[in-house]
């Protein structure tokens, strides 16, 4: 009896070892994984540098985890035996509560709030003075979900510290969303959702009567749309569907990036980039992704006011909402713009309209923008 | 190259298991054994190799040099000469920047760092070599004539890195000639598998907790007290679950090295702690620095000499800081302690209150052995005990304990023979069963745990 137990232990380690060595020899190497949305780690090349200095060690582990077989369903395994057998309440700061997905969020960075604050006056004194300077704040996911259990950042301290520090007009937005308003495997809120907070942007700025209407937009989605929390969750939950909204007003926008030589070029693709759905985030069909300064120009928008937007991604799916309301609207992204380069690239109109707004993960490792 | 990484147990093991199962005879077995091992050690230390191998020619000279000249004034001063060289090897890569900054710290002066990156296992592969030498003078082992099986010894990567402590006459009759059983193979993967279970799936998730606790900016009493517990846990599950590997690893390849850990946290004196915990150390201290220097054999004082510096050596082969030789003075104390009347008082109370008195005694000797310097010491056990206003919950704290309530209880009943105790309690019919899946299951878990990329050091590397 002994004799069979001996010889199914090694069996079964060998089976393990040499089985999935031989497989990761024979499974094709990926280029991305889609669920964590990146791009895998590949074989390294094999040089006297390298070596020793210890970067092929280094890189050669990071290959073997990113190419070994089946990993997908090995960090499946994993994130079922922390969430079901260990017991735990996240798995490396990811939680779930029905099938939607949250973030722990566990430190109130006060140093980088007033970095942010800090910023948005410096960028006020400097360049706006003769502007309507607006400001918002946009909740993350957590701060609408019924566990208040899980760490999370101190909302109250950080709206408390914005508000009392940023010159400029404040529009609450937090009683215009709710959990069902955000992706339930993203960050991110939903396009079709903001109606009301756009309303409650608008009419802060004024221009609420200018708003397109609801019934204007027509919905387009796109599948499946693996949300950034998805991949780190590693558990098995239906992605999220993406839908973008058109309008003749967003149709008829001309848009225009900055190009990495600091020049303006004009996108053919609008305000909505769906070739980047295939990428590495879906996200990106929005205003084309991570971009410094866009411009938007409507001709047949319903006033000729102009809109500054200093935002962060959340801005990206909002922003066309306003196009019907603004002939031109800048939108600037402090994590890629450097704020003392700013007049180099855009000409702030006088009695323009300015939104700083950005979400409170933003706000909370402010220390990112510029 | 870690034992609980991708690279090791799918690309570097089963290559040289493939390899020692094909190689014919010991010696030929002994070469892919040296051979791997500075494969092994070159791919985390590409030019400290060198200093492995210097270590082993060096060893194996002034063995050979010792025995030659046995009895003679010869013979001292190569065996002088050895540990010179090892203790420099030692004291110029692990204390020389400690000292320096000490002495800048003390006298106000700016001598600039060395800044020489510590090699990996220098104090484990230090250790072995120099038992080996003393052994040969004082005549317990022959001088080994054959440099290659030196030098297996010497790099032997089983323990290469982090021990067990494997002296030369726990493995010269191996060297030479060692029986591979289906027994030894089996027991030993089993052994691997429960220690990689044990460093993967407990003592990385206690690390998670340790650094979570760390980056925390909502401190409180309890979460000290929840940091300090899960450090107990990691420590202990880090270290026993390497040397089981280690032990696990040669039995596959026909080795029995000596145990290192028989579970310390059920003792009820720290007298008994430290004969459970880190045994290799233990004894090496005992055999090679408390027993010549005249142990308890000699006068009250030299008696509590003696043990002041077994302890205070004890801290600091831990580590080059401060809060190392407060932590082994502490436990030098204790042990005085213990050894002169609380002893005996302890051996009339209740095991519970025994019990109580050594786990929070390892407890907060742990969180001085990892502070950051002396100034962490004060703020981590301050932490302990509410210093500085601290509140006494947090909801961090709370989150995290009910997060980790599972692993911790876990790690707890598996730091006891309990398991032990009901698994041997079984018939030999569900272990037929039992034990494959358990071993197949544990690597298959402890790989997913890998493959996340979760937290993966292994705390005694730095030793």
């Amino acid at each position: 009896m002994k004799k069979i137990k001996y010889i199914l232990t090694v069996a079964s380690f060998a089976l393990v070892i040499f089985g999935l060595a031989i497989a990761h020899l024979i499974v094709p190497d990926k280029a991305v994984s889609s669920s964590e949305r990146r791009e895998l780690a590949q074989a390294p090349s094999v040089t006297a540098k390298a070596v020793f200095n210890r970067e092929f060690s280094d890189k050669l582990e990071s290959y073997m985890l990113d190419q070994f077989p089946m990993r997908e369903s090995f960090r499946q395994v994993n994130a079922a035996t922390r969430f079901y057998a260990m017991g735990q309440l996240d798995s490396n700061g990811i939680w779930i509560d029905g099938d939607r997905v949250y973030k722990n969020e566990p430190v109130t960075n006060e140093n980088q709030i007033a970095y942010a604050y800090k910023l948005y006056n410096a960028i006020i004194d400097s360049y706006l003075k003769d502007c309507h300077v607006y400001w918002s704040i946009i909740p993350d996911k957590s701060y609408y979900a019924e566990d208040k259990n899980h760490p999370h950042i101190d909302y109250d301290r950080l709206i408390e510290l914005m508000t009392s520090n940023v010159n400029g007009k404040y529009i609450d937005i937090t009683g215009t969303l709710d959990t069902s308003k955000y992706y339930r495997t993203d960050t991110h809120w939903l396009q079709p959702e903001l109606f009301d907070t756009v309303k409650a942007l608008g009419e802060g700025m004024g221009v609420g009567e200018y708003l397109t209407d609801k019934r204007e937009y027509t919905p387009h989605t796109l599948s499946p749309f693996y949300g950034v929390y998805l991949g780190q969750a590693a558990l098995p939950i239906k992605p999220d569907e993406l839908t973008y909204l058109t309008s003749p007003y967003t149709e008829g926008a001309k848009v225009s990036y900055m190009s990495n030589s600091g020049v303006m070029e004009e996108s053919s693709e609008g305000v909505y980039t769906l070739s980047k759905f295939e990428g590495m985030d879906g996200y990106d069909v929005f205003l084309g992704g991570t971009q410094s300064i866009i411009e938007i120009v409507n001709e047949d928008a319903k006033t000729d006011r102009e809109l500054y937007v200093f935002r962060d991604s959340f801005g990206s799916s909002f922003v066309p909402l306003f196009t019907g309301a603004y002939k031109k609207i800048t939108v600037i992204d402090l994590r890629y713009v450097t704020s003392q380069y700013l007049p180099n690239f855009v000409e702030f109109t006088p009695d323009s309209d300015v939104l700083f707004i950005n979400s409170t993960i933003v706000l909370n490792t402010a220390m990112i923008m510029r | 190259m870690l034992f609980s990484g991708a690279t090791f147990l799918y690309v570097f093991l089963p290559i040289v298991l493939l390899l020692y199962a094909l190689a014919p005879g010991v010696k030929c077995k002994n070469y892919v054994l040296l051979i791997a091992s500075l494969v092994f050690y070159f791919f985390g230390e590409p030019i400290y190799v060198l200093l492995l191998i210097f270590s082993s020619i060096s060893d194996w000279l002034h063995s050979i040099y010792i025995e030659k000249h046995r009895g003679d004034k010869k013979a001292k001063i190569a065996l002088i000469s050895s540990i010179v060289i090892n203790l420099g090897m030692l004291g110029f890569f692990k204390y020389t920047d400690f000292l320096i900054g000490t002495v800048n710290s003390i006298f106000g002066t700016s001598i600039p760092k060395t800044g020489v990156p510590l090699p990996i296992g220098i104090s484990f592969f230090t250790f072995q070599t120099m038992s080996y030498t003393i052994d040969v003078y004082r005549g317990r082992a022959h001088a080994q004539r054959d440099l290659g099986t030196m030098a297996t010894f010497v790099c032997l990567f089983p323990q290469l890195i982090a021990g067990p402590i494997v002296r030369y006459v726990d493995v010269a009759a191996e060297l030479e000639d060692r029986k591979i059983t289906l027994e030894n193979v089996a027991l030993g993967v089993r052994r691997f598998a429960f220690g990689l279970g044990k460093k993967v799936l407990i003592a990385n998730v206690m690390g998670e907790l340790t650094q979570i606790f760390r980056d925390s900016t909502d401190k409180s009493v309890l979460f000290y007290w929840l940091y300090a517990l899960a450090y107990a846990l990691q420590i202990y599950f880090d270290f026993s679950g390497y040397s089981d590997m280690a032990i696990g690893l040669g039995a596959m390849f026909g080795f029995k090295f000596p145990e290192n850990f028989n579970y310390p946290y059920i003792s009820k004196s720290i007298t008994e702690f430290w004969r459970r915990w880190h045994m290799t150390l233990g004894s090496w201290f005992r055999d090679y620095v408390y027993i010549p220097m005249g142990g308890n054999r000699t006068t009250k004082l030299k008696w509590l000499r003696n043990i002041a510096v077994v302890w205070i050596l004890t801290g600091a082969w831990h580590g080059a800081e401060w809060n190392f030789v407060l932590w082994g003075v502490m436990f030098g104390v204790l042990l005085i302690i213990e050894k002169l009347w609380l002893g005996r008082i302890l051996e009339k109370l209740p095991s519970f209150v025994s019990h109580i008195y050594v786990l929070f005694l390892v407890v907060i000797s742990f969180t001085v052995f990892n502070a950051a310097g002396l100034k962490g010491v004060v703020s981590d056990i301050g932490g302990l005990f509410g210093a500085g206003n601290l509140p006494l919950i947090s909801s961090e704290a709370v989150y995290y304990l009910r997060s980790y309530a599972v692993p911790i209880i876990v790690a707890i009943i598996g730091a006891t023979p309990i398991p032990k105790i009901l698994y041997n309690k079984l018939s030999e019919g569900p272990k037929v069963a039992l034990e494959p899946i358990a071993t197949a299951a544990l690597i298959i878990v402890s790989t997913a745990f890998i493959i996340n990329g979760s937290f993966n050091p292994f705390l005694y590397f730095r030793f």
